[in-house]
């Protein structure tokens, strides 16, 4: 007897129940991704040096569009080495009896992720001279007052130098690379 | 023995008077992410992603018509990041002879274990090619660089 209502409540289980499964994968390929940007523009900027204006005082530098913003976009993999930026003078030679300076300030803005440290104040010349470092998958935010502030300014360090009458373009490039 | 001779009964009565459901589940989502989606240096990629409208396409048979079914949906993952969000959505009613389904039109969250599974929508009578949408949020540059891959389970019962 008790196998019996132990056999029909098993029957009347299968019979009230039914299940069955099926399934498709999803999958998402991302890729590396370094992009690397100047804002609000990559236009020329101009540092001049004028003359004192009473004998005795320090030459005055006269600087137009001096700060540029650098915005990027790095993905990497989680293996990959940190990333960096570097920046050298390309073309052209810095006057004689100064110096090409670079500040790069601490990152402020939007983005998110690993987005490394900048390297402070630099003298600019024709090697590469990593100015931030340490970067891995982030992005600053696009535009200005995102990302890392570069502000180019000139320095005397030889009056005896100077010659008032001489200009020098230069090309300057900045470089996102894996290091 | 006697247990042997129980769970033979049960698999034998199963398949000759279980009210079983057929389904046929067809359709991956495989997206390739492009550096290119990103508008501009500095920016992220633009969330979230959504597949096409009948990404996925579903058709359930059941043995009995009158009974209400119940469709869930959850994830096993084979690589997944706790950043990244799957969804989904019912697109369309299928071929279905004017059988009823509820349910299922907005996105709803596909979840893995030990989450409780997702009820996707509940129907009566067999559903031919009901077609599925997905949307996923939280890729960015910030994850690290590789697949993220997951099944995407469709359990039906009643």
């Amino acid at each position: 007897m008790r196998r019996l209502i132990f056999i029909i409540c098993g029957f009347c289980a299968i019979s009230s129940f039914g299940q069955n499964q099926g399934s498709v994968n999803a999958t998402f390929n991302l890729s590396q991704v370094a992009m690397l940007d100047l804002e609000p523009n990559n236009s020329t900027v101009t540092l001049n040096l004028s003359s004192a204006i009473e004998a005795g005082e320090m030459a005055v530098v006269v600087m137009t569009n001096n700060e540029k913003w650098i915005n990027f976009s790095s993905a990497v993999t989680s293996a990959a080495a940190p990333r960096s930026i570097s920046i050298k003078i390309e073309d052209g030679q810095v006057p004689a009896g100064i110096y090409l300076k670079l500040s790069t300030s601490n990152y402020v803005g939007i983005g998110q992720g690993v987005l490394g440290l900048p390297a402070g104040i630099l003298t600019l010349d024709s090697t590469p001279q990593t100015i931030i470092s340490g970067i891995k998958g982030a992005y600053t935010g696009d535009g200005i007052n995102n990302g890392y502030k570069l502000n180019y300014y000139l320095e005397i360090y030889d009056y005896k130098l100077l010659d008032f009458n001489q200009t020098a373009t230069l090309s300057i490039t900045l470089t996102l690379s894996d290091l | 023995m006697k247990n042997l001779f129980f769970i033979a009964f049960l698999v034998i009565s199963n398949s000759l008077f279980g009210q079983g459901i057929d389904i046929t589940v067809t359709g991956g989502w495989v997206n390739n992410i492009s550096p290119s989606d990103i508008s501009e240096a500095g920016n992220d990629y633009p969330t979230p992603y959504t597949s096409t409208i009948n990404q996925t396409l579903l058709t359930i048979i059941p043995k009995n018509y009158k009974k209400l079914i119940y469709v869930y949906v959850t994830r096993s993952d084979i690589a997944w990041h706790n950043n990244l969000t799957l969804k989904i959505r019912r697109t369309s009613n299928g071929t279905n002879n004017n059988n009823t389904i509820n349910g299922g039109l907005l996105y709803q969250t596909i979840t893995s274990a030990p989450s409780p599974v997702t009820t996707l929508f509940t129907c009566e009578g067999p559903f031919i090619n009901l077609s599925f949408q997905y949307e996923i949020t939280g890729i960015s540059v910030v994850l690290p660089v590789q697949s993220y891959a997951t099944t995407i389970m469709y359990t039906v019962m009643h």
